[in-house]
């Protein structure tokens, strides 16, 4: 299996993550709907999990690996809150909408 | 270790306490607690640690004497928070201890922050520290203001965790190992790919520059800091900012060292363009909380400098000072704010007009806190402002001009408030709620004023 894993390039699983997390900070600055920018920040944890899966098969190294489950277990706390958040202001505004909530800024 | 110990039991405590909704109970275990963790802090501070625990995790985390100085300074501001919440959170019943609990969890995070020897525990502790302030920062259910501030702080929370996170996995990538001492010697040694860990290093930075508020990466903190509650807006500006700067001081001394030419020159550039956009941008404010936050940002470009001379010795000692001396200012600053402004509901600066008539001593102890906040002589601010850009000014001159100037310019919007107190015309009708807990918590803020201001070079010298 890990013969299989390694006649990609690590150089490959780089670019790969790069463009998956590119796409996640893209969607985060540009999309206005609150879950579809809660689901590009999930993306951009899970572009880092790939490469640290891939860093820790190429350096035949498990501590990588053990980094993914931490930042799984903090991905799922934060998307509970986040989640929780969500619902506090769909109960006050009756929408998801992010361009919606600029009261402060004046 | 045992500070870090007993706050999280203190933690799991307050909630429980929190269940027979007895507020006199949870008020004590909070403040019990945090004094006996600032206790134990000081005796391992002063006679050394003879049960080995803060050796024992050393691959994960370490309390050294750096650690454990800045574990003190934030008990030391968590335990002034926590006099002024017995008065901020009076509106709260049934989720009191649970307040009370996140409070306390999140400084456990800050505690990690200060004593991590791996990356992965600085990660966790930044988690640590932030995802109770989302809920927190989102506390007042339904007040739209506050749910909004939650939800911005949340997304680029996580944002700046995703940013900081790549970081890390690339500096992995790069040297083998999340130990800090092993990505050093990778770093250094010149054997390792450069292009992985210098873009690893590079949004490291970006990743923490987004915590700690410095420009182009603040633009949440001034809506954040307005819609918050207002403890836990002085929470965010005073703890939270330790924590940030001291982990970013921490992993750029022990970790990154080595690159200091290639991470300086962005980073100067950071630090000049923090100061002077948030300098500048205060000037025009009319809110009290949006000031600060703007005043928090422009302190954030002064604690940069800091960063910078990470290869000099006294640096650690410089931002322990000035961090310290800036979260008791802004804690006097926000005692009086909350009683000031939450009873008459006007968060603008007309709300200080003509303070100093109504009550002498709480206007004496703002301009107190102010005149630290702009650095004026003879006060702890200067002392701080004065050490920080010490250590910097023989690598950085122009930037050191630059801060002094800004300094000149803060000057303006603090002294806004001095002269609403004292100098006024206008007369308003507000009340200012009489409590003693606020009183005694301002005082007490004051007397450390007065301390750092007598002895600066003690605190400075806690860390060598």
């Amino acid at each position: 299996m890990l013969e299989i894993i390694r006649q990609v390039p690590v150089e490959y699983y780089v670019l790969y993550s790069a463009i998956l997390f590119t796409i996640g900070v893209m969607g985060v600055l540009i999309r206005r709907n609150a879950i579809v920018v809660l689901m590009c920040i999930e993306l951009m944890l899970n572009a880092v999990n790939l490469l640290l899966a891939a860093f820790s098969t190429y350096l035949s190294d498990s501590k990588g690996q053990l980094m993914v489950f931490f930042i799984m277990v903090v991905a799922a706390a934060e998307a509970a809150v986040g989640l929780g958040i969500l619902i506090m202001i769909y109960r006050n505004t009756k929408s998801t909408d992010i361009s919606l909530l600029d009261k402060l800024r004046n | 270790m045992k500070a870090l110990i007993v706050l999280f039991i203190t933690g799991i405590l307050a909630l429980f306490a929190g269940l027979g909704g007895n507020r006199r109970m949870i008020n004590f275990v909070v403040i019990f607690g945090t004094i006996a963790a600032l206790g134990l802090t000081l005796l391992d501070l002063a006679v050394g640690d003879t049960t080995g625990l803060n050796e024992q995790f050393s691959l994960m985390i370490h309390f050294d004497r750096n650690a454990l100085a800045f574990s003190a300074t934030t008990l030391a501001t968590l335990l002034l928070l926590l006099g002024l919440s017995t008065w901020g959170l009076r509106g709260l019943h049934a989720t009191l201890g649970d307040n009370y609990g996140l409070l306390l969890f999140s400084a456990c995070g800050a505690l990690i922050m200060y004593s991590f020897t791996n990356v992965v525990m600085l990660f966790l502790g930044i988690e640590i520290l932030s995802i109770p302030l989302y809920v927190l920062a989102g506390s007042r259910r339904d007040d739209l203001a506050s749910n909004e501030a939650a939800l911005k702080y949340f997304l680029m929370g996580s944002f700046a965790t995703g940013i900081l996170l790549f970081g890390i996995a690339l500096l992995y990538g790069g040297s083998g190992s999340f130990d800090v001492k092993e990505i050093s010697m990778a770093i250094s040694d010149g054997r390792h790919s450069a292009g992985m860990l210098h873009t690893g290093i590079l949004l490291v930075m970006v990743g923490l520059g987004f915590k700690v508020s410095a420009a182009p990466f603040h633009f949440w903190a001034p809506d954040v800091y307005t819609g918050s509650p207002n403890l836990v807006t002085a929470f965010m500006a005073t703890i939270v900012k330790t924590a940030g700067f001291a982990a970013f001081f921490f992993l750029f001394q022990k970790g990154f060292l080595g690159a200091i030419g290639f991470w300086s020159v962005p980073l100067a550039a950071l630090a000049a363009l923090t100061m002077t956009l948030a300098n500048v941008t205060a000037i025009w404010q009319q809110n009290f909380k949006r000031m600060m936050a703007y005043s928090s940002i422009s302190h954030a470009g002064y604690l940069l400098l800091g960063i910078l001379a990470a290869d000099s010795d006294g640096s650690g000692g410089a931002i322990l000072l000035y961090t310290f001396t800036y979260s008791i200012a802004t804690i006097c600053a926000f005692a009086i704010y909350m009683v000031v402004s939450e009873p008459n509901n006007d968060g603008g600066f007309s709300a200080f007009n003509g303070l100093s008539k109504k009550e002498p001593v709480l206007a004496a102890v703002m301009a107190i806190a102010m005149l630290s906040l702009a650095g004026i002589p003879p006060t702890a601010g200067f002392f701080g402002k004065y050490f920080l850009f010490a250590e910097a000014t023989e690598k950085y001159p122009w930037l050191v001009v630059l801060a002094v100037i800004n300094s000149a310019i803060s000057i303006y919007y603090y002294f806004k408030i001095i002269i609403a107190m004292y100098f006024s015309r206008e007369e308003n009708a507000y009340t200012v709620e009489r409590s003693g807990i606020v009183r005694w918590v301002a005082l007490a803020g004051v007397a450390v004023i007065a301390l750092l201001t007598i002895f600066p070079g003690e605190i400075y010298k806690l860390i060598q």
